[in-house]
């Protein structure tokens, strides 16, 4: 076991050693630079340049000089060339720059390759990149108006037959002839560019000024200002005017009296304003493939699609994260429009792009995310996709199919759904359910009703019937007598009955009787209760009956009782035949009466 | 013949024992029958019981809650509402429902803006939930009754008439107030219906006519009044009164009322 250790720490030592000086060799190795460049890639016959070769390095011990090999149409005015050579220490780090310029001059017409020169560096050969040149006859322009003003603006546009949605890169490019030099630059606000979306580039570099001849002069360009530009429709687009303020300062003319008294150290300083020309560009739109989904991008991408989860509980919601990244109208490109199967509740989607504003192009990343939560449980998946764009570059349609991703959604053994505030039971009910109409808020049925009604509304009647009656009873006299005739009869009847049973005082009997017909009688037709004969009772008895058959019969026992005093004693069957005739007239004159 | 008598009246009870719970058992074998297609996660199978249930006219809150929660699952949150509200008007449903109903409100992308109540509507509300018609026409016709019996007694009684009449009097206008209540909360329960939009979205038409002026858009899940009348007057449209305090017509299909 002691033995292993010390064999691995043995065998560590020897890698970390050997990977420290591997990597300090390949630094020693490769710490340097070397780059060839001419200061016209362009000029006239008879025209001198310079050829330049740079060394860049912190450790460049031995140098020797650059050997040229032979140039067609270019000859070398001196072998030795200039050197020069310059030291900066920056954080400590020594950088050395030793520079070779040899000045050639341009012999023949033609374009030309300066092939890789060679340098032995630290008594290695090493080589150049190679150079093109193209020589060309210096002619006379004839005609005035073709003659270009020392200093003007460009508005180029890197390409002049764009499709929609394609990005575009205009360049604010100044031209300006030998001796002028800017100083400063202010571009103006108010430059339109209706039907594009439109986005400034960022510069990383301060701009830098070429060579360049434009009919037979020799300019220097310089671009200032980068917009990438997206079509938005088709059709004739106008990029209006560009306006640009710049500081200048000129060398004064030889010929000029007053350059150098004006001029301030022998130059011109003044500010001119530069107008690029009216840019107007056909856009087309191109037909859309008849497959895959087209979500409006133009230029090159990648496409992503990835689920946050492929396994969720029913109702966890779930983010479907598209990431679409490259170099084109990031900005512009739409959401695709994916297919969810139906138990997918889908909310809204969130967008988000990240721009790369800086080098020639935008680039960046756009992404959506879609959320949604499945309602029910089971398998469920969501197909495949093709989505397609536009590559300017290759003038084609190029597509990329995004896989079918499925979900396995399983409903939560807890059976809850979390709420912010609470937890809501999502279980179903199960059990002995007590099934009933849920009458408790109906009206009770219509016999119910009618009774309840019925009950107190008869109640009522009655009862003010009867407080009608008691009252009269009470109020009217006549009426009360009347109505209790009859009971005042039936009291003297049962009298006379028992009088007649007892076969005592039989004159008392027929005085009841007579009360009892007579009392009656003026009870119930309200006439006074004495005084009146018996004559006068008959002739009402008639009146009021129209009845002379009751009336004399009435009137016949009326009289009996009247002249019983003075007839014999009756037995007592006759008696009770009286009383009980009696009562039979009386029932009847209750009838009539 | 006389021993054969008590035979047949126990045959005659025996059957109407057999016979008249049947149909109870029959509702109550359903409901579990559908239960367990619930927890099977047979949804559709279980939706259909339910409803078959329904259809025959048996109502039970624990029934409206489970096709709720079947239309929550098949993700008809507008009819997941419509029954959860039906399921919140039987007490032993009602705090379970209201908390359901809480929470599938808030999963609606749009909600509604509420007009606050009139007073008086307020008051028929807390009346309907409160008693109800069928309480509150037994109390009325009790109270009516007593009343009237109190009056009656006044005119007969004379030791504490006055005491006795104005009772009367009293439980007798009071009566009459609770059977005016109960018949307008019936004339209300028969007119209006609490409707719900269960389809995503549709319009509310100032007239029945798709051409006509657009009052406002409904969403899922939005409660409304339907006016019973005025809808019968019209095929295949709605009068409804949003909770907003809008009305208009809605066209059929795109709500349920109860």
């Amino acid at each position: 076991m002691k033995k292993i250790g010390s064999i691995c720490a043995l065998f560590l030592l020897f890698t970390m050693t050997g990977s420290i000086l591997s990597s300090s060799a390949q630094i020693h190795a490769q710490d340097f630079s070397l780059e060839a460049s001419l200061s016209e890639n362009q000029v006239f016959i008879g025209e001198q340049f310079s050829l330049k070769i740079e060394v860049t390095g912190s450790s460049l011990q031995n140098m020797e000089l650059p050997r040229l090999p032979d140039l067609r149409g270019i000859r070398i005015l001196s072998s030795n060339p200039s050197r020069g050579q310059s030291v900066s220490i920056v954080n400590g780090r020594t950088t050395t720059v030793t520079s070779y310029t040899y000045t050639l001059i341009a012999r023949d017409e033609g374009t030309y390759r300066i092939p890789p020169i060679t340098v032995l560096i630290n008594g290695e050969e090493h080589t150049t990149n190679s150079l093109r040149v193209e020589v060309i006859e210096k002619r006379s322009l004839s005609d005035p108006s073709q003659r270009r003003p020392d200093i003007f603006a460009e508005l180029e546009i890197d390409d002049e037959e764009p499709i929609v949605g394609q990005q575009l890169v205009a360049s604010l490019v100044i031209y300006f002839r030998e001796g002028v030099e800017v100083t400063s630059y202010q571009p103006s606000p108010g430059w339109r560019t209706d039907g594009f979306w439109k986005e400034q580039l960022e510069n990383i570099e301060q701009p830098r000024a070429e060579s360049v001849i434009l009919g037979d002069v020799r300019y220097r360009k310089a671009t200032l200002l980068r917009y990438a530009l997206f079509p938005s429709r088709s059709g004739e687009l106008t990029l209006t005017p560009f306006e640009l303020n710049l500081g200048i300062r000129t060398q004064p003319q030889r010929n000029d009296p007053f350059g150098s008294v004006f001029g301030g150290l022998g130059t011109n300083q003044r500010r001119v304003t530069l107008k690029t020309e009216e840019v107007t560009l056909p856009v087309r739109r191109v037909e859309l493939p008849e497959t895959g989904m087209s979500i409006g991008a133009v230029g090159q991408f990648e496409i992503q699609r990835e689920s946050s989860v492929t396994q969720a509980y029913v109702g966890e919601a779930i983010e479907l994260r598209t990431t679409i990244k490259g170099d084109g109208n990031i900005p512009l490109i739409n959401r695709p429009r994916y297919t969810f199967p139906e138990n997918f509740e889908v909310y809204s989607p969130q967008e988000e792009t990240d721009l790369n504003r800086r080098g020639t192009t935008i680039s960046g990343t756009r992404t959506f995310n879609d959320r949604f939560v499945p309602r029910t449980a089971g398998t469920f998946t969501l197909p495949a996709e093709e989505i397609v764009w536009y590559n300017p570059q290759t003038k084609n349609f190029q597509s990329q199919t995004l896989p079918a991703i499925e979900y396995e959604i399983i409903r939560d053994p807890a059976s809850t759904v979390a709420d912010a505030n609470q937890e809501v039971n999502l279980q179903i009910m199960t059990g002995l359910v007590s099934w009933n109409n849920n009458n408790r808020h109906r009206i009770p049925g219509g016999y119910w009703l009618l009774l309840g009604f019925l009950i107190p509304l008869i109640a009522l009647a009655f009862a003010m019937r009867q407080r009608k009656f008691i009252k009269r009873l009470q109020t009217d006299g006549d009426f009360a007598r009347s109505h209790h005739a009859w009971d005042k009869v039936e009291e003297l009847l049962i009298k006379a009955d028992d009088l007649a049973r007892n076969e005592s005082g039989y004159k008392e009997i027929y005085h009841l009787i007579h009360k009892a017909l007579t009392g009656y009688i003026t009870d119930r037709t309200g006439l006074p209760g004495a005084g009146l004969s018996d004559n006068r009772i008959y002739d009402e008895l008639v009146e009021r009956t129209n009845n002379r058959d009751l009336s004399g019969r009435v009137k016949k026992m009326l009289d009996k009782c009247s002249n019983i005093s003075y007839a014999p004693i009756e037995n007592r069957e006759d008696i009770e035949f009286d009383i009980e005739k009696t009562r039979e007239l009386l029932k009847e004159l209750r009838a009539r009466l | 013949m006389n021993s054969s008598f008590p035979t047949f009246i126990l045959g005659i009870l025996l059957l109407v024992f057999l016979f008249i719970p049947a149909p109870v058992n029959a509702q109550q074998s359903q409901f579990d029958q559908a239960n367990e297609l619930m927890q099977d996660y047979l949804i559709e199978e279980a939706f259909d019981i339910y409803r078959s249930i329904e259809s025959d006219g048996y109502q039970s809150g624990e029934l409206y809650f489970n096709m709720a929660l079947a239309a929550f699952y098949q993700d008809s949150l507008g009819l997941s509402k419509f029954y959860l509200l039906q399921a919140e008007k039987f007490d032993g449903t009602k705090t379970d429902a209201q908390q359901t109903l809480q929470f599938v409100n808030e999963q609606f992308d749009r909600r509604s803006a509420v007009l606050p109540k009139l007073p008086w509507v307020l008051f028929f509300d807390w009346l309907e939930k409160f008693a109800g018609q069928g309480l509150l026409s037994f109390f009325g016709l009790v109270i009516l009754n007593l009343g009237v019996g109190a009056i009656i007694g006044s005119w007969f009684i004379a030791q504490g008439s006055v005491y006795l009449k104005w009772t009367g009097y009293t439980m007798t206008v009071f009566s009459l107030i609770l059977i005016f209540c109960t018949f307008y909360l019936n004339y209300l329960d028969n007119r209006y219906a609490t409707g719900v939009m269960i389809e995503n979205q549709t319009v509310v038409y100032e007239h029945p006519r798709s051409g006509s002026a657009l009052i406002s858009n409904v969403y899922e899940g939005y409660t409304m009044s339907v006016d019973r009348h005025r809808s019968s007057e019209q095929d295949g449209w709605y009068y409804v009164r949003l909770e907003n305090g809008m009305y208009g017509w809605i066209e059929d299909g795109y709500i349920r009322y109860f």
